[in-house]
């Protein structure tokens, strides 16, 4: 994500060369794919064709965005769940010492739970259902978020603080007026790799629960066999993906563009 | 006190440069967009002659030296280094920075053994003299001290050994000392004067600051804001070695107020 | 030096000393506040069980937990060397070639949108159910912050050191490997944290998947039996085999931080 922005700021470096290349080189790749496949290489059930894929997405199209849906909508309330509650989190850190010394060095121990394990607990605890899904997605998400963005608002420059002091600003103006606005871009960087991990929640979720969603039909698939519809509700999971994350840098670039005067790009 | 005019005809008429820019002119990112750099810039120094450029920020002075180095290469016009002409880099030429660029993981001696690791000459021979470079600014007892544990100045010194250890026939400074504190930069000033009273390579030094031009120099080149031409060229007279008493004699201060004047009129 | 430490010793009265045990006591508040309510409460085991039961069950099932810490370690560890060979190789190899990197890297990158997690059945299907489904998964899912991490890292070198060495005739492979190299090892450690992180999380969901051995199988037979005790211990072993492998990335960034003369 973060190499398609730099490439959208230097669209200057972008000369024929490094658009034609790549292109070229994928091609390679699906003309090899497809005669592997002709030639039978590789079994069908292996590897299909590309055009087995893309025959999939044509006949089952209403069937597959269904189940995107499913997943768009439960990352989406997972996600800003996660950032509503970690932004709290990490505005009570800074706002409050006594909060910070207590909670801050355990927020690192917390970070090295591989949350993923307990992915069953959630089962356990919310059932089969999206409500388990969100939370397993919250769960995963909300930690990088913490971190990342209580980082930020601690880091403010020193000069900045003394200057915010020696005008008497109260601790609300100084977190609003300086260190929120200094802190958006290491935030931002948290909300990404949180909503990487809500996306990976949210799957692994739908593994397990095995209901519904991109997750449930790609696992689904592969166990029947069913390699070209696994591969086609993977590239429904990347349009989701995409969805997510180019609302997610909109955001940014408002944002940062509000707050510094400094354009997106 | 000087004709400039007169100066600049002595200048051109020399034949012995051992650096020579002829003409050259540097065009960046041709096109509708494009930057012209420097412009018809003729620029010689005799061999072991130490030469000073000063200029606004921004008028050409590094994009004078990277050519010299073989680094960029002219648009227009060509570069002749001891009569062959720069194509690309080459071993007879030294090059120090504004930033010391030195490896944080290598200790000092290391650093400045770093080109002949580079140049893949025999270690064995070049360790002694590496020392005793390292003693002759003053840090005999930085040997194993990594960057991060060094001075600005410090840093600065061993850059300078770094640039000497291989050798070359010619040195270019860009701006060396600019980023040092006023007191350090008239040290290194005099650390630099030292060496070259041994050293007698051919210098080509850029910088801002008149006062460091001068006490350095055997001639002074004054360019004009960009495209950067060469708008003075002004022998500095005084007998070496050099002291730092130097700078407080009229003459001294005479020349610089020249200088400033030449300068100021450009705007 | 000594100045700071007497200053520091100084400093340390009654209350910054209570500041630097407040985590511990939250914890402990916490821990003990969870085991009160469920003994007071009387909770289900098996939706909630105690830290107590927690310790039990490590107690009771030693043996079954430590048999399957080497499953899950082994083909955690052995996808994030690959990964780190194989990212390192291809990153190097693409800051020597522009053209190698041109052609790869907008595809790499292009292809790392996808989350990469959804390939796990995949894997399964194409590799088996035995260790090297799960191994391969670990290698592709750790590989991509390595490769992105180290790309980024080579090309961020300071551009007049580049000159530098380019004005002393150095070959590129010169640059590359005495300069350019040497500045990315910080990205690489960097980058090497995220990507252990990552093949543990491969690990578990490729034995969440293939149900054949491990610690996240063990996982899955817990929670089968309603062994929420024992599978909460499964964890807390995970856990361990984290902090084990990332304290040793954590010790090398720091050999590095000395290597570099910023630390003494
Ligand atoms: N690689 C480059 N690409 C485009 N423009 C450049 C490049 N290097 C220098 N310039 C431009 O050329 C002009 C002269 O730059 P420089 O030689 O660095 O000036 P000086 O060293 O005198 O401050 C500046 O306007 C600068 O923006
Ligand atoms: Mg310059």
């Amino acid at each position: 994500m973060d190499f398609i922005l730099n490439q959208l700021r230097n669209r200057a470096e972008l000369s024929p060369r490094r658009i034609i290349l790549p292109l070229l080189f994928l091609s390679c790749v699906i003309y090899l794919w497809q005669y592997a496949v002709d030639q039978k290489v590789v079994p069908v059930i292996i590897l299909p064709p590309p055009m087995d894929v893309v025959h999939v997405i044509t006949q089952n199209r209403d069937f597959m965005i269904g189940h995107a849906v499913s997943t768009l909508y439960e990352c989406f309330i997972a996600f800003l769940c996660a950032t509503l509650l970690g932004l709290s989190v990490s505005s009570l850190i800074t706002i409050s010492y006594i909060a910070r010394k207590a909670v801050y060095p355990n927020l690192v121990l917390f970070q090295l739970i591989p949350v993923i394990a307990l992915a069953p607990l959630f089962i356990l605890w919310f059932g089969v259902g999206t409500e388990a899904r969100v939370a397993y997605g919250i769960c995963l998400a909300i930690f990088p978020i913490v971190v990342s963005s209580s980082t930020g608002l601690l880091n403010t420059g020193d000069t900045y603080l003394k200057l915010c002091s020696s005008l008497t600003a109260s601790r609300w103006q100084t977190f609003s007026q300086v260190r929120l606005p200094f802190a958006l871009p290491l935030i931002f960087t948290g909300l990404r790799i949180g909503l990487t991990l809500t996306i990976i929640g949210v799957v692994v979720g739908e593994f397990v629960t095995a209901q519904q969603g991109i997750g449930y039909l790609i696992s689904f698939a592969a166990s029947g066999l069913e390699t070209a519809i696994a591969l086609a509700a993977i590239s429904f999971l990347l349009f989701v993906g995409l969805i997510l994350f180019t609302g997610l840098v909109v955001v940014e670039f408002t944002l940062l563009r509000m707050f510094s005067g400094q354009s997106g790009q | 006190m000087c004709d400039g005019l007169s100066m600049l005809d002595q200048a051109t008429s020399r034949s012995d440069a051992y650096v020579h820019a002829d003409g050259v002119q540097k065009i960046f990112n041709p096109g509708p967009k494009q930057t012209l750099a420097v412009d018809g810039i003729d620029c010689r120094v005799k061999e072991g002659e130490f030469v000073s450029l000063l200029g606004p920020s921004g008028c050409g002075k590094s994009t004078l030296l990277m050519m010299i180095a073989g680094l960029e290469t002219p648009t227009k016009g060509g570069v002749f280094v001891g009569g062959a002409p720069m194509q690309k880099p080459r071993e007879d030429i030294g090059l120090m920075f504004q930033d010391s660029t030195l490896l944080p993981w290598k200790s000092s001696i290391e650093n400045v053994m770093f080109p002949i690791r580079i140049l893949r000459r025999d270690r064995k021979e070049y360790e002694e003299k590496a020392k005793e470079l390292l003693k002759r600014v003053g840090l005999d007892q930085f040997l194993d001290k990594k960057p991060a544990q060094l001075s600005g100045g410090m840093r600065q010194r061993v850059a300078i050994c770094r640039a000497l250890i291989y050798d070359p026939d010619v040195l270019l400074m860009d701006e060396p000392f600019s980023a040092l504190d006023a007191i350090t930069r008239d040290e290194m000033n005099q650390v630099l004067m030292n060496l070259w009273q041994d050293f007698k390579k051919t210098g080509l030094f850029v910088t801002h600051s008149i006062r460091e031009a001068v006490f350095l120099s055997d001639r002074v080149l004054v360019m004009s804001a960009r495209p950067g031409t060469i708008i003075e060229d002004l022998e500095v007279p005084f007998p070496r070695p050099r002291d730092f008493s130097l700078v407080e004699t009229p003459e001294f201060n005479e020349i610089c107020g020249y200088l400033r004047g030449k300068i100021d009129a450009q705007h | 030096m000594n100045l700071s430490i007497i200053s520091q010793a100084r400093r340390s009265s009654f209350p910054t000393l209570l500041f630097s045990l407040l985590p511990v006591l939250l914890f402990g508040t916490v821990l003990s506040f969870w085991e009160f309510v469920v003994w007071y409460t009387d909770y289900p085991k098996s939706i909630l069980p105690r830290p107590s039961a927690i310790a039990l069950a490590i107690f009771d099932n030693w043996d079954l937990l430590t048999s399957n810490i080497i499953p899950t370690a082994s083909v955690a560890l052995g996808g994030f060397l690959i990964a780190t060979l194989v990212g390192l190789t291809l990153s190097l190899l693409m800051a020597y070639s522009t053209w190698t990197k041109d052609a790869l890297y907008p595809n790499i990158v292009g292809f790392q949108i996808v989350p990469k997690i959804a390939w796990a059945p995949l894997f399964v299907l194409w590799l088996g159910i035995e260790f090297q489904s799960r191994l391969g998964f670990a290698v592709f899912i750790s590989i991509f912050p390595i490769i992105i991490s180290m790309t980024a890292g080579l090309k961020n070198t300071d551009p007049t050191l580049i000159r530098l060495c380019d004005s002393l005739t150095a070959t590129k492979l010169q640059t590359l490997f005495l300069v350019r190299f040497p500045f990315a090892l910080p990205y690489l450690i960097s980058a090497m944290k995220m990507s252990i992180t990552l093949a543990m999380i491969g690990v578990i969901v490729g034995e969440f998947i293939t149900s054949q051995e491990g610690l996240g199988f063990l996982i899955l037979v817990a929670f089968g039996k309603l062994e929420t005790d024992l599978m909460l211990a499964s964890v807390l072993f995970l856990c361990a085999v984290g902090l084990f492998f990332y304290s040793i990335i954590a010790f090398a960034s720091y050999r590095l931080e000395i290597w570099f003369g910023n630390k003494k």
